[in-house]
């Protein structure tokens, strides 16, 4: 290493290539003390998630406002699984809530009134009602059927038409007296003088021939009786609206009697319940004033149209007010509701109101209100995937405009957002008491919480669920128990200890860990079903590990077929890679690509040149806008590792550029930056780098290799490459030492490291790492501050000087070096 | 002895039931069945009378021969179209005519050409206020009994069994009765 603030110069020798046991964490199925998975017993709990399982239940234990829970990690943790299992463990013991129906409001009718009645009681009086109705429609009709009825009807009737004709009657009768006829015209009455002689109206020119004393008086008799008859008809309006307040009144005193009885009846059912009796009241009240809608249409008086005949439903007929729509029944439900809505739109959460097209306008009423997800879940859980809420238009916004408010306002979409202008509804808001759990990617969280105010609010708990858990024999006990309930529960074929041990080593794999476990269950599960798949197509009766390898393999070339054309390209020279011989300025770089969530590991040619300049490392991917900012971010500390190692003193007169080479989709991650500087450092000390190794690794600007992800796939990638050519024995990989722990590489390379054909080489520090890949000593500074001659550092540092001088013997040129600089810079 | 004949003496708005109930008893009786529209003369006497006003319910107004007789005609009009709508989808042979004169004149004459005659009043008032009358100058066979039963239920009101022989006084009378001041509000 360098030497520290205090001038100690610390030595480091090159490390030592990393023997078979280190490559790869094997899970030793001897181990085991179960033949087959049978031999295991269930593991009911969730592996590895005592943290979120600890959250849920706190956030289902805590009954306040606001504590709904967000349940969040990536897919195939099983996260909807445990949220599920542990919901199903507290519901049960929960009181059932209520159930909600929907009535007629008969003081606004476009407010439809929300009943609460005892958990399954709502069908009960849904039937109850429609037996009401039922009995109402033969009770009202046989109350008007009576003897009683029809004669004070008769009556009524009767004393109206006498008044009237003996109003009009006695008009006529006087004016009979005078020689006057009363007529009937076509819209009414007329008077005209009789003939003398007969009981028939004189024709005009016999009474023009009247002579003019008696033609005046007979117009004087005619135009007062005919102000008698204006004022009588006057009169009748009156006379017909009393006999129609009479005949009214006669309806309601004749069905109360027997309306009432059956009230009664229905009302002492729902003694206890306030809200429904009274209803029941205003249900009363109401028949009792529309008592003529239960008079069923006699046969051939059919309503019509234009005179077509109208098919009236049963629906549509006027008896509807008083139907029950039961939105919520929990007759069947033991303990609190545990919904999951999979389609979370906005009318799917929140309810909607539909329409039904009649004479070709839409119409609805109370009895179309059909109950959302949170009617259904209220007084329970909700559960709901956080994406699918979001990208429903308008679906978050109700969740929480729902949560705040504590109720449950149906309303449709389109009326929400004006898009139906139509007649349409106001439902009284349901009030609101339940626990809803999100499950969605920590990435939602984490937006939701930065983004929108209300969420930090209304979302108190987090359950963050584990990637992975800790590798131990325990640990692998416990997975392989979890290997064989998953078996069990899938109707798999038990699994033998070789099968179980290789799956563990699975899922120690996909945590790209040595020492711990993924807890991607989704992942494992398919496994298992693949494997068994195997088992069964070699007609096995219990999967051994054979079948888990081939499931391994299988799924890897399905999806292997750009690594494949890429290994090919490299063989084929198309690509340029050695894997063997020496180069100044030449490392070969390795990095992950991920596709379709497949990972594979390739090696790229990374090279470097140096010339004099004004101290700037150029990074060809980042002028090229080809890399990330994370690897332009590696790049830029290599300047800072040069110019402070090797420059401190002098200035740093370089110009380097550096450059993946044949890469033509972008570079991002710092995983690369130490091939960068090795390169950097063989092309400024003109030492030639071993093509046979491959380098992985970020570094610092002391000099030190930091861990990288994908470090096996990024040695398997190279193994492979190195293999199609056939190993040498030279070949290997250069590897930060933080990600030995993270070994668990395939059988392949470990027996060909067994065997001293390839080489993994855990790298602490710059120093170390390009002695082994030159062969040549780093050099540490001696007690004068000076690298040995010789050594890599030595001759940097020389080369750097020799530049510094150069550009120092330009003499007062440094407007011109600047100018450089500049012009490097551009 | 058969009725081959049977008028209907209509005014222009008849109570459908009762039409249809008279144009029901003809086809049984496999009779022609007559629809009779009188425009009664009296009417147009006084329409002719320098101060004639018709007295309505809401209004009054000046009358003359000529607004009385469009009346009339459009009420014939629809007198048709009643008899017409009664008698579709019936085997019966009927026809319809319009006679102006004396009402009660009219209506023996018709009962000259015909078997039996009858007379719908109401001019759809309420039901209790329709009634009907029949002349007939034979017996009515059993089908007819039956068919007039169903009027006199369809108009809940009186049917007036009238004697073949009838003076002209007790027809005005009976006409008066028949058609009085009903159905004006």
């Amino acid at each position: 290493m360098d030497s520290g603030p205090n001038g100690i110069v610390r030595q480091s020798p090159a490390p030592a290539a990393l023997g078979a046991a280190d490559l790869c964490r094997r899970c030793d199925p001897s181990r085991f003390d179960f033949q087959t998975t049978d031999g295991l017993a269930d593991f009911a709990e969730a592996l590895g998630q005592a943290r979120a399982v600890e959250a849920i239940q706190f956030g289902v234990g805590i009954r306040r406002d606001g504590f709904n829970i967000f349940a969040m990690g990536p897919e195939g943790l099983g996260r909807h699984a445990l949220v599920k299992k542990l919901l199903e463990q507290q519901a049960p013991g929960e009181e059932v809530p209520s159930d909600w129906c929907y009535v007629f409001n008969f003081e606004t009718p476009y407010k439809p009134r929300a009943l609460k009645l005892p958990p399954g009681r709502a069908t009960k009086f849904q039937q109850h009602m429609a037996r009401l109705v039922e009995d109402l429609r033969a009770a009202i009709p046989a109350a008007f059927e009576t003897d009683e009825y029809r004669t004070r009807i008769q009556e009524i009737e009767t004393e109206f038409s006498e008044r009237q004709a003996k109003a009009i009657g006695e008009i006529g009768e006087r004016a009979r007296s005078k020689r006057i006829a009363l007529l009937r015209t076509p819209a009414g009455f007329g008077f005209a003088p009789m003939k003398p002689d007969k009981d028939e109206v004189m024709e005009p020119e016999e009474f023009r021939k009247l002579p003019e004393p008696v033609q005046q008086r007979v117009q004087e008799d005619i135009a007062s009786l005919q102000d008698e008859l204006e004022k009588a008809l006057h009169e009748m309006p009156k006379w017909r609206r009393e006999a129609q307040r009479k005949a009214r009144e006669l309806n309601r005193e004749v069905t109360s009697a027997s309306v009432g009885s059956l009230m009664e009846e229905i009302k002492a059912e729902y003694e206890a319940l306030p809200d429904v009796r009274a209803y029941l009241t205003a249900v009363q009240n109401d028949v009792l004033d529309r008592v003529e809608i239960f008079q069923q249409p006699k046969e051939g008086e059919q309503p019509t149209l234009f005179g077509l005949p109208l098919r009236m439903e049963r629906e549509e007929s006027p008896l509807r007010r008083y139907q029950v729509n039961v939105l919520i029944d929990r007759s069947a439900d033991k303990g609190a509701p545990i919904v999951y809505e999979d389609n979370p739109s906005h009318d799917n959460l929140v309810g909607r109101i539909e329409h039904v097209a009649k004479m070709g306008t839409l119409v609805t009423d109370f009895t179309l209100i059909k109950a959302g997800a949170l009617h259904r879940a209220n007084g329970g859980y909700l559960v709901l995937d956080a994406l699918k809420v979001l990208t429903q238009p308008f679906a978050w916004e109700a969740l929480k405009r729902a949560l705040r408010s504590r109720e449950i306002r149906a309303e449709s979409l389109g009326q929400m957002l004006s898009l139906v202008s139509t007649v349409s509804l106001e439902p009284e808001p349901i009030p609101l008491d339940l626990k809803v759990v999100l499950v969605g990617q920590r990435i939602l969280y984490y937006l939701l919480h930065a983004y929108d105010p209300e969420f930090g609010g209304l979302f108190k708990v987090v359950a963050d669920f584990e990637d992975d858990m800790a590798r131990d024999p325990d640990a692998d006990l416990l997975y392989a128990r979890v290997i064989a309930t998953m078996a069990r529960s899938d109707k798999l074929r038990p699994l033998d200890r070789a099968a179980v041990a290789r799956a563990v080593e699975h899922g120690a794999r996909l945590a790209g860990d040595a020492e711990k476990l993924s807890m991607q269950m989704l992942d494992l599960a398919d496994l298992l079903r693949e494997s068994d798949h195997w088992a069964s197509t070699a007609g096995r009766a219990v999967t051994s590990g054979e079948d888990v390898e081939r499931a391994i393999r299988s799924r890897q070339e399905r999806v292997g077929r750009i690594r494949q054309r890429l290994q090919e390209e490299i063989s084929r020279g198309t690509l340029l890679i050695d894997t063997a011989g020496e180069r100044s300025g030449q490392v070969n770089g390795l990095s992950v690509a991920t596709l379709g969530g497949f990972s594979f590991g390739m090696p790229h040619r990374i090279t470097a040149r140096v010339r004099l300049g004004g101290g700037k490392v150029i990074d060809i991917e980042r002028e090229a806008e080809l890399g990330g900012p994370i690897h332009s971010k590696g790049v830029l500390i290599l300047s800072g590792y040069i110019a402070g190692r090797y420059a401190a003193k002098t200035p740093l007169s370089l110009a380097a550029s550096l450059v993946f080479e044949q890469s033509y989709g972008g570079v991002e991650g710092d995983s690369a930056s130490s091939a960068e500087l090795y390169a950097l450092l063989s092309a400024l000390s003109e030492a030639p780098v071993r093509q046979s190794l491959a380098v992985t690794g970020s570094v610092n600007q002391h000099g030190d290799v930091q861990a990288i992800g994908g470090v096996n796939e990024k040695i398997e990638g190279f193994f492979d490459v190195c293999t199609s050519r056939g190993l040498t024995g030279e070949q290997g990989v250069l590897i930060p030492a933080a990600n030995v722990k993270h070994l668990m590489l395939k059988r392949e390379v470990v027996e060909a490291v067994a065997a001293g054909k390839f080489h993994v080489y855990p790298v602490a520090s710059i120093d170390e790492g390009i002695e082994i890949l030159t062969g040549v000593r780093a050099g540490q500074r001696d007690a004068l501050g000076q690298f040995p001659n010789g050594s890599i550092n030595g001759r940097v540092e020389r080369r750097l000087a020799e530049f510094a001088d150069r550009v120092r013997s330009f003499g007062g040129a440094a407007p011109a070096a600047r100018k450089r600089v500049r012009r490097d810079r551009r | 002895m058969s009725i081959r004949r049977i008028t209907v003496v209509q005014e222009a708005v008849q109570a459908a039931r009762a039409l249809d109930a008279v144009a029901q008893a003809a086809a049984a009786l496999e009779a022609e069945l007559t629809g009779l529209f009188i425009e009664d003369v009296e009417l147009l006497h006084f329409a002719g009378l320098p101060f004639a006003r018709e007295i309505g319910a809401f209004s009054a107004r000046a009358l003359d021969v000529g607004t009385m007789e469009r009346h009339l005609r459009s009420q014939a009009q629809e007198a048709r179209r009643a008899l017409a709508a009664a008698a579709e989808g019936k085997p019966l042979r009927w026809s319809f005519r319009v006679e102006r004169g004396s009402v009660p004149a009219q209506v023996r004459s018709a009962l000259a050409d015909a078997d039996l005659v009858v007379l719908l009043g109401g001019r759809g008032g309420q039901p209790p206020r329709r009634a009907a009358a029949l002349l007939s100058a034979v017996e009515l066979p059993r089908e007819v009994q039956s068919a007039l039963e169903r009027l006199a239920r369809s108009l809940a009101g009186g049917i007036y069994h009238v004697p073949p022989a009838l003076g002209e006084e007790a027809l005005a009378r009976l006409l008066r009765e028949l058609w009085r001041g009903a159905g004006i509000v």
